[in-house]
């Protein structure tokens, strides 16, 4: 069954794309309102840093403009966006994880500013989700890049092997074996390996 | 298949819904018959998958798209707008400052050949022997010149040579 956000992606219209092409930038948008949520959900759960992701976003979205004339629809749309989402969300990351910690540390200070200002049930439920979200950083962070971006296209992203071979352009067996030591590495970092 | 076999096939193509037919129900058959097994998809699912599936989607702010929006349409004015000013400029700067020097010099040298042409050309010499036969016609004239004739009478010998030269 297809996330919500991947349901959106299949929505784009040859039509669109081809509107897009040729200059149309309402046509651009209604690309961007259809796979923003792909592109940003990805390049958060791999740079796990909302400034940084919204940068791949920017990034990824510019980069799908200036390549859209050469794009000859031999090969889906989506496909393509997935290659262009996680090679940029990967590299930013790559870039980054030397001051990774710092920042993480700062968003850490946003949130807790952003708290106070909550209900007693707003922060009941904020709290719920920092939990989740913690939890879900934890397990992210003990994954390698490479098995990282593996692991968000398959478990949040709902894409296939045949999907994630063509966004991370490795072999099917390379995925398997990429998820297979992921989920190795996540059953030991959540005491279950 | 050993369990070690059966729980890597569960930790890829079985839990990711990628194995076939066969493999699954022989993964199903194996799961009903071994609690060790059983288990691990178990833990596996709990620890590793649901955590990940239960992550809220998430949308880019809006101030996001407004920039790539801006960034665009600073590249198409760059692209569009310049491009009379940019040929006035290349104008101004390219051919202009660049062929002044060039097009005076190219006429300094074309009004120096024009004026050799002239002095030292056909058109000298032929000035020249213009010059010379004037001179010589007037000398042979003033020769059979009357001292007191008019003029009429002075052209009326109608020699070969009156009638060549005059």
């Amino acid at each position: 069954m297809l996330s919500k956000i991947l349901e959106e992606m299949e929505d784009i219209q040859r039509e669109t794309i081809e509107q897009a092409q040729a200059g149309d930038i309402a046509a651009f948008e209604r690309i961007y309102r259809a796979a923003s949520g792909f592109v940003y959900s990805v390049a958060l759960r791999i740079t796990n840093n909302r400034q940084e992701a919204q940068e791949v976003a920017q990034d990824v979205f510019l980069k799908i403009y200036h390549n859209l004339k050469g794009f000859q629809f031999r090969s889906s749309f989506k496909t393509w966006v997935y290659r262009v989402t996680a090679n940029t969300a990967l590299n930013a990351y790559k870039k980054m994880s030397r001051d990774l910690n710092r920042r993480q540390d700062f968003d850490s200070i946003i949130d807790t500013q952003a708290v106070s200002v909550d209900t007693k049930k707003e922060m009941e439920e904020r709290q719920e989700r920092d939990e989740q979200k913690s939890r879900l950083e934890s397990l992210l962070n003990s994954l390698n890049p490479d098995q990282r971006a593996a692991i968000v296209l398959r478990e949040i992203q709902g894409l296939n092997y045949e999907e994630i071979s063509q966004a991370l352009n490795i072999n099917i067996n390379t995925v398997r074996s990429r998820l297979k030591r992921a989920r190795q590495a996540l059953l030991a970092a959540s005491g279950g390996g | 298949m050993d369990c070690k076999k059966i729980q890597e096939i569960i930790m890829t193509d079985y839990i990711d819904a990628e194995a076939s037919k066969t493999l699954r129900e022989e993964i199903e058959a194996h799961l009903k018959t071994c609690e060790g097994c059983r288990e691990f998809e178990q833990v596996l699912r709990e620890r590793v998958s649901e955590p990940f599936r239960k992550s809220e989607e998430v949308k880019p702010p809006e101030e996001v798209w407004q920039r790539i929006k801006e960034t665009i349409e600073e590249e198409q004015a760059e692209e569009c707008a310049p491009s009379l000013l940019e040929r006035l400029l290349d104008l101004m700067r390219n051919s202009l400052p660049a062929r002044r020097p060039a097009f005076a010099f190219s006429t300094a040298i074309s009004v120096i050949l024009i004026a050799l042409f002239f002095s030292v050309g056909p058109f000298h010499k032929q000035q020249l022997v213009k010059d010379y036969i004037e001179e010589k016609a007037e000398f042979m004239v003033s020769l059979n010149r009357p001292v007191n004739g008019d003029l009429e009478r002075d052209l009326s010998f109608n020699t070969a040579i009156e009638r060549y030269l005059f």
